[in-house]
């Protein structure tokens, strides 16, 4: 079976995932699949994804790459955070100087 | 100089009124120059306290990232970023997104090269980044993984597929590392 065929049994909503994984799928043993589909069927997700993994390296870069960006993207949002808080920190910081200015000056 | 001081009391001596009133003058000038100059001392320290509080009140305005980079690094952080934005809007044929993951994996490298955590060894190192230890781990983590893809994909061990997801995820993080830089959260 190539990509072309796998994609045309699928939905067009799972096509992009065939992109994907379509190729080391195929690669799969008949036997690998089957033992993947019953590790699914008992429940076993950790061992299935232990499974896909090894035989799937892509994937789990894949999953990893994913996970630090989203990291990233966390870290980045903290950040801006912080910097807003800074921000209004010095802002009520000047607006006490400015209080204490304005009544040395007798106003 | 004995007559000058003299307010009726023998010609010889100068009464003691005169002597002690002279003490007591003496006395209140020395007070008062001290009160003065402790006035002008406590005024010395209120403008420096308000001055200081206005320096960290314009920084703070300012606003410090959690990511700092010097002048250099700054303008590859800012290069590295428009290549990525550039590139991820391009497909790359098989050869070339091998090639890419390679220079991705030397440019996160030497991010994570350059950044420290030590204030001082960022003042007065070679080191390029100063950040926090969340982005240090961020960095360590992207060098290191983005590495073991690039000896991956040398030896042929993912699909081409799974080469341009992982491409599409490393210029995903030049630009978000510019944005830890200028303190963008999106």
């Amino acid at each position: 079976m190539t990509i072309i065929e796998l994609k045309a049994k699928l939905p067009a909503s799972l096509q992009s995932w065939a992109n994907i994984y379509g190729e080391d799928i195929l690669a799969m043993s008949g036997e690998e699949i089957r033992n993947l589909i019953i590790l699914l069927a008992v429940g076993n997700e950790f061992g299935a994804y232990n499974l896909l993994c090894e035989k799937m390296p892509g994937l789990a870069a894949v999953a990893e790459a994913q996970a630090i960006t989203a990291e990233l993207e966390a870290a980045n949002k903290g950040n801006a955070d912080s910097i807003a808080l800074q921000r209004a920190a010095g802002t009520a910081l000047l607006r006490v100087f400015l209080v204490l200015a304005l009544a040395v000056a007798g106003f | 100089m004995t007559n000058e001081l003299n307010l009726g009391g023998s010609s010889t001596r100068p009464t003691g009124t005169i002597t002690s009133t002279n003490l007591v003058c003496t006395n209140t000038s020395t007070k008062r120059k001290r009160t003065i100059d402790r006035r002008r001392l406590i005024n010395a320290a209120v403008l420096a306290l308000v001055l200081a509080g206005i320096i960290v009140a314009l920084l703070l305005l300012a606003g410090c990232s959690g990511l700092q980079a010097k002048p250099l690094m700054a303008a590859k952080i800012d290069n590295n970023a428009v290549c990525a934005k550039i590139a991820q809007a391009t497909s790359q044929p098989v050869g070339e997104a091998k090639t890419s993951l390679h220079v991705n994996a030397l440019a996160l490298e030497g991010y994570y090269r350059a950044s420290t955590i030590n204030l001082f060894a960022y003042w007065f190192s070679d080191k390029e980044i100063f950040c926090t230890s969340r982005y240090y781990k961020l960095l360590q983590k992207m060098a290191i993984s983005s590495a073991a893809w690039d000896l991956n994909a040398t030896k042929n061990k993912y699909s081409d597929a799974t080469i341009q997801a992982l491409l599409k995820e490393e210029y995903l993080w030049f630009g978000l590392v510019k944005n830890a830089r200028d303190g963008v959260g999106e």
